[in-house]
């Protein structure tokens, strides 16, 4: 199956953006765009997974809850480099049905984004 | 709202819980996790929180809280994580969905957050996950008042005193959940009550006025799964070709509940098919009768399903919830005896039970000698062998059948439907105008009717009604019908149906106990349902020794090995290994009598069979076989049954004297 995945982040830093393209290259295929074009762009297609770069977001929770407002199926995972529990609690209370550290393993990451894309359908409208 | 609080910290569990309790919580604290665990498994709950670590706090593997609240059994009380060690990965375990489509918790605390964050959480998700009305108004109609307890004895009747308050509480939030949108529920009567699942009338009325009328059913959760899964695809569909709307479903700890609508029909104008049977002229009855098997029921039925590996008794068994060990046969002799006393001592009939035998003694002085049907309840081998053909099949009886005043009807009992034999809904309805309408007070009359219906040779033979009682012939006629309308859809092969009717007389009378005094009529229906059974053992017997057609000029039955072929006169029959090894067997020994344990040894090399191996490997390939060879399997020829011991194979097909 060919998924469809949104990278938003303004810009996304080079290495670790590298290892996204790469871990998800065997899933489907990564677009990547501002935080700007971020509503327009869900608005455009259906990705079966956004994620967020909370480093290059200037306010990452916040934009969970609209792009989840414009199409509540939205999968939205929210990638940090220095992941803390109150934050993880934020996001997950904003609507991300994931909170995952910014890892360059190719196996890491695509094990997280696997794992969101086994979750049911029914249970993402939260 | 009533909140489980699990930690296994006593002074925090203490403090927090006054704080729950002051703003107006009812908290049940757990100080371990099998409390908490118990706690969640048999209480009605709103909403849990629970700590992660709940063994030792001190040990950073224990996320005992943790692994609760992914329970899936407890997946419906939402719950709040909480932890005096949090951590990113916490965070993410507690509210991420899992891949089952479960979210363990819908918030995390620290326990170093102040109370008021604590109180705001539970506030929160009180509103957005509770979904119990706890403000709706219930109301109950003056002329037949139920009430929440009444509602209880039915469902609930082995209820302890001592577990009332919360029940009640339970039934209040349990119809709270299911008329969520709905500010008053108005029930006006019980249409029918069945077992332990009652279904009422309801009335119910939105904030803006709006009302909308609901069949109402409510029962016991059986096996930790609440009934509310009918909103299973299956049992909606069915419902739905049925005319019956499946609108919502609620469960909790120990009920379930579901509401059901008739759209476009008046839920006042509706009454049971038993309230029909004594006040509506027959053709009503007749056309109500036809409406549900040839329209209703027949809009959602699926191909029928072979069971190639099961005798049609273990089926109807299954359905019906007999086994040995549920009901040994010896406690079923006791039984009897005990039934067989009651009735003579209170003049309801003379019967006598003797060695494999009941013999029924007429006013007369006639004695008319029938077989024991206890005999005959976990022995295959002396009940048809029928192609056992099935299908999804829904509990039918005159209590649960609803009928309007135009003759339309519609089932309304969804809580067992699942496979069976496809006679089985024709059964089924038939028994209960037998057992719950006629009067069964004059057995000699019940018996003349049903000497009529067994000397039928086919389910839609015509029946002579002119020797039936006057006050029989409605409820005999509708049983013609019903048979006319099982032979229409099934086949007209009466001995599958008669050997259904045979197990479901003897659901009447597995669960006597000799030590209850019954009532008269009780005790009377009981005693009718054994000579039914006896009277259908009887007529099996009579089958099965009755030559018929080619019977008449047997074929010999060949076997050869080298080629690892069979015939039976000039018919070659495919076999399987396993099946021509036992054939083969029973040929090399042919005319002597083959032990069950010898064949178990030399063909299935098992020297020590449970019965469970007997079932699955001799029972199973010997019905196959026989389905093979045999014209009339369900009447043997070639491979005969000495009960209990073995079999001996006769080559020319003759039974042996």
């Amino acid at each position: 199956m060919n998924y469809l995945f949104l990278l938003i982040g303004d810009p996304p830093p080079a290495r670790w953006t590298a290892a996204l393209q790469a871990a998800l290259q065997p899933l489907g295929e990564l677009h990547i765009v501002s935080e700007s074009d971020a509503v327009q762009a869900i608005c455009d297609r259906t990705y079966d997974v956004v994620i967020i770069d909370a480093g290059q977001v200037s306010e990452p929770f916040e934009l969970t809850g609209r792009l989840r407002q414009f199409n509540p199926e939205t999968q939205v995972i929210i990638a940090t480099a220095s992941p803390t529990w109150q934050r993880a609690r934020q996001a997950l209370r904003a609507g991300a049905v994931d909170y995952i550290r910014k890892s360059l393993d190719e196996k890491d990451l695509r094990g997280d984004i696997q794992a969101v894309l086994k979750i049911p359908p029914a249970s993402q409208a939260r | 709202m009533i909140i489980l609080f699990a930690d296994n910290d006593p002074d925090f569990l203490i403090t927090r819980s006054q704080f729950l309790e002051a703003a107006g919580y009812q908290v049940l604290p757990a100080g371990s996790l099998e409390q908490a665990r118990s706690l969640l498994g048999s209480v009605h709950l709103h909403l849990a929180i629970l700590d992660i670590r709940l063994i030792e706090d001190d040990d950073e593997k224990d996320v005992s809280g943790l692994t609760l609240a992914k329970d899936g059994d407890f997946a419906r009380i939402p719950k709040i994580i909480l932890t005096g060690k949090p951590a990113y990965q916490y965070v993410r375990e507690a509210l991420r969905p899992t891949t089952e489509g479960i979210t363990p918790a819908v918030d995390f605390l620290s326990k170093e957050d102040p109370v008021d964050a604590m109180l705001a959480a539970v506030e929160k998700a009180c509103s957005q996950h509770v979904r119990i009305n706890v403000k709706l108004a219930l109301r109950w109609d003056e002329r037949q008042p139920i009430s929440l307890i009444g509602l209880l004895g039915l469902i609930d009747p082995h209820l302890l005193a001592g577990s009332l308050p919360e029940r009640r509480s339970e039934l209040a939030d349990l119809f709270g959940q299911l008329f969520y949108d709905y500010a008053q529920v108005s029930f006006t009567r019980c249409l029918w009550r069945t077992g332990r699942q009652v279904a009422l009338a309801a009335f119910a009325c939105t904030p803006e006025g709006k009302e909308d009328a609901f069949i109402v059913t409510v029962g016991p959760l059986e096996n930790g799964h609440p009934r509310a899964q009918l909103a299973e695809k299956t049992a909606v569909e069915a419902a739905e070709a049925s005319g019956v709307d499946l609108k919502a479903a609620a469960g909790l700890v120990h009920y379930a509940a579901q509401a059901w609508s008739l759209p476009g029909e008046k839920l006042e104008e509706l009454q049971s098919l038993a309230e029909a049977y004594c006040e509506k002229p027959e053709r009503l009855l007749r056309l109500a009768v036809e409406n549900l098997f040839q329209t209703m029921l027949k809009a959602w039925r699926e191909p029928h399903v072979m069971q190639e590996d099961s005798h049609l008794a273990q089926l109807y068994r299954q359905r019906f919830g007999l086994s040995e060990e549920r009901f040994p046969p010896a406690s079923l002799q006791v039984q009897i005896q005990g039934l067989l006393s009651e009735g003579l001592n209170r003049r309801l009939a003379d019967l006598s039970q003797g060695a494999d035998q009941l013999t029924l003694h007429w006013p007369d002085g006639r004695e008319e000698v029938l077989p024991d049907p206890t005999g005959f309840i976990y022995e295959d081998d002396r009940l048809p062998a029928a192609r056992a053909l099935c299908a999804t099949a829904v509990d039918l009886d005159v209590d649960t059948v609803l009928v309007n005043r135009a003759g339309r009807s519609w089932p309304t009992l969804f809580a067992n439907l699942g496979q069976g034999p496809i006679w089985l809904e024709y059964i089924l309805l038939e028994a209960s105008i037998r057992f719950d309408l006629l009067d069964s007070g004059d057995l000699r009359s019940l018996v003349e009717m049903e000497r009529a219906f067994l000397s039928a040779d086919y389910l839609d033979a015509p029946v002579s009604l002119d020797d039936v009682a006057p006050e029989h012939r409605r409820a005999a006629g509708l049983i013609q019908l019903i048979r006319r309308l099982a032979a229409e859809h099934a086949g007209r092969e009466i001995e599958p149906y008669e050997l259904g009717l045979f197990f479901c007389a003897l659901r009447r009378l597995v669960d006597y106990d000799p030590a209850v005094r019954e009532t008269g009529p009780a005790l009377a229906r009981r005693l009718y349902a054994l000579v039914l059974a006896a009277m259908l053992c009887k007529r099996m017997e009579e089958r099965s020794l009755t030559p018929t057609g080619d019977e008449a000029a047997p074929k010999i039955l060949r076997l050869d090995e080298q080629v690892h072929q069979v015939w039976v006169g000039d018919r070659q029959v495919e076999l399987t290994n396993t099946e021509f090894k036992l054939l083969k067997y029973l040929y090399d020994h042919r005319q002597e009598l083959c032990k069950r344990s010898d064949i178990m040894r030399e063909v299935f090399k098992i020297e020590k069979p449970s019965k469970d191996d007997e079932d699955s490997l001799l029972n199973t390939n010997m019905l196959r076989l026989r389905r093979k060879i045999e014209p009339y399997p369900n009447r043997p020829t070639y491979i005969i049954t000495q009960r209990g011991i073995g079999y001996r194979l006769h080559l020319g097909g003759q039974p042996e004297e």
